[in-house]
């Protein structure tokens, strides 16, 4: 693990020592050049000096926008980009939604944020087009990268190691619906582990379990005003007590289907926001939240 | 250790596990690109606002002006849905991803990279005052239109979608913890400021120098910052739509 630990370190340098090369060459076309692009059309109409110049900026942009993905994603899926085509051709044909005149107003979208200064005209034009890159190099990683068919059902895609959420738990089974019997009693099973939980959390999280459930942002002075801390704070407060109901609740279970258990999670979140709504509405201090939600 | 009640269990369709997938796959890339997009120092200037003057109609898709924070970060697409009155017409924007994220975005089936998904659920009365500040690039069939508002009346009714188009429309949004909250927060935020912009002809400010900084990611100190010059303000907390939350109202 040690080696390969070092190994990822040794790549990442590698990445960040070839981005040093050719930042020391980064091209910045000149307005002209950008102009004379907009007027023909197509860089193939364009005079070749000029052709050079957009075609270089593209590529390095492109090929940082790559750098970028593999060294941030080194960690997790480790995979080297490699793009051997003109980025530029990519640019063009990314950006147009028809081949017409009309279909390219994004040149003019480009063009109308420059400030009609030569120098600022200059990195006005530079800006939006890396801008415009950085979409087309998620759309090329999109395609060259899909892991749709790769990714694993209970993969965890976020919240750390122990306690993180899978695909699954983002998308879990329901009750048979036809089964109503079932149905009540995870209902009802849901209903007191959401009391039970929620009669251990703190005013941060009841508040922001409240600010879910009423469409307020975590970032409204009342809520951040009811909570006592700053949205962040609230934010990191609400994951974490979702991640610790989830993983009692699957350790409380841990012998059951887990098919089952996932169902009774999301019931059982789903149940502490009633219990949050309830809450409130008993406090004439949380009242004013209720108005707050209906202005917002 | 406690037992459950017994019961059957109904899965998620796999198509809408994939659907998911290949969405989160999309967000994942976009976050790793993402820089923290500084505005540069001289930025704010007043200018003068160039788009053609074409007259809203029901169909028009129109690429908005970057008069704004919001339509400057990226080039923000709309479709025209219908005239809701008033001087206002309903409008709906383009996603920038290939999948949608949830049943309220529809697979247009269209294959520009900018027209593909419709983000129906963030529909909104928009002025014509803010709608003119925008280029029309193209039309949608009335079919599209007629989907469209379809889907929208489904949704405000919270009615399941018909079979055929449960699968050009996103999967459900289910869990407090899925990424596509962050999204859609995201996504509402921009266009409902953008809908409430003042009306045409108070003055504007470009923010014209919203932009990646590119090759400064990896930034050098040995390096010269001369003709791809970067604000020196310390930047905000990166958002995929390019604004800076700290100018949120």
């Amino acid at each position: 693990m040690a080696e390969a630990g070092q190994g990822q370190e040794q790549d990442s340098l590698a990445v960040e020592t070839a981005a040093t090369e050719i930042h020391r060459g980064l091209p910045v076309p000149s307005t002209e050049s950008w102009r004379e692009w907009k007027n023909r059309c197509a860089v193939a109409l364009c005079d070749a000096p000029v052709q050079n110049e957009l075609r270089d900026f593209a590529a390095v942009h492109f090929a940082l926008y790559l750098r970028r993905y593999s060294f941030k994603a080194s960690a997790s899926d480790g995979q080297p980009v490699r793009f051997d085509g003109d980025p530029w051709h990519l640019f063009e044909t990314h950006l147009a939604v028809r081949n017409t005149r009309q279909g390219k107003k994004y040149k003019e979208w480009l063009f109308s944020r420059l400030p009609g200064v030569e120098q600022g005209d200059r990195e006005a034009l530079a800006g939006g087009a890396a801008l415009l890159m950085r979409d087309v190099a998620r759309e090329h990683l999109r395609q060259e990268y899909a892991q749709s068919n790769t990714i694993s059902l209970n993969a965890l895609l976020c919240g750390g190691d122990e306690a993180g959420i899978s695909l699954e738990d983002l998308l879990p089974g329901a009750i048979d619906p036809c089964d109503e019997v079932a149905l009540r009693e995870f209902e009802q099973l849901a209903a007191d582990e959401a009391r039970e939980l929620f009669g251990k959390m703190g005013q941060r999280e009841k508040v922001a379990f409240l600010a879910k459930d009423l469409g307020i942002s975590l970032a409204h002075a009342e809520i951040e005003k009811a909570a006592g801390c700053r949205k962040s704070v609230l934010s990191t407060s609400y994951q974490a007590a979702i991640l610790n109901a989830a993983e009692g609740l699957k350790e409380r279970y841990s012998a059951e289907d887990p098919a089952s258990v996932r169902a009774l999670i999301l019931m059982t979140l789903q149940e502490i926001r009633n219990c949050a709504r309830n809450w409130a509405r008993s406090s004439a201090e949380l009242e004013t939240l209720f108005s707050a939600a209906e202005a917002s | 250790m406690k037992k459950l009640p017994k019961a059957t269990i109904i899965r998620r369709p796999a198509h809408e596990i994939k659907a998911l997938a290949l969405w989160l796959n999309e967000w994942r890339i976009e976050k790793l690109l993402q820089d923290e997009d500084p505005k540069s120092e001289q930025g704010i200037k007043e200018f003068r606002l160039l788009y053609s003057a074409e007259p809203a109609r029901a169909g028009q898709i129109r690429l908005l002006h970057p008069f704004s924070d919001e339509t400057s970060a990226r080039p923000r697409y709309i479709a025209v849905l219908r005239e809701a009155g008033d001087g206002t017409w309903l409008v709906a924007p383009f996603g920038r991803f290939a999948a949608p994220a949830v049943p309220g975005e529809w697979k247009t089936g269209r294959k520009a990279p900018a027209l593909r998904v419709l983000c129906i659920w963030n529909a909104r009365e928009m002025p014509s005052s803010v709608l003119a500040r925008s280029w029309v690039v193209d039309r949608m069939a009335p079919n599209g239109i007629a989907q469209a508002l379809s889907i929208l009346s489904l949704l405000s009714t919270r009615e399941e979608l018909p079979p055929a188009l449960l699968r050009r429309t996103g999967p459900p949004l289910l869990h407090p913890l899925d990424p596509r909250h962050d999204y859609i927060e995201e996504e509402r935020d921009w266009f409902s400021a953008l809908s409430t912009r003042p009306a045409q002809g108070a003055p504007l400010k470009s923010p014209y120098a919203v932009h990646d900084r590119g090759i400064r990611s990896l930034p050098l100190a040995a390096e010269k910052g001369e003709e791809y010059r970067i604000s020196k303000r310390r930047p905000g907390k990166s958002r995929p739509d390019g604004r800076n939350p700290g100018n949120d109202k």
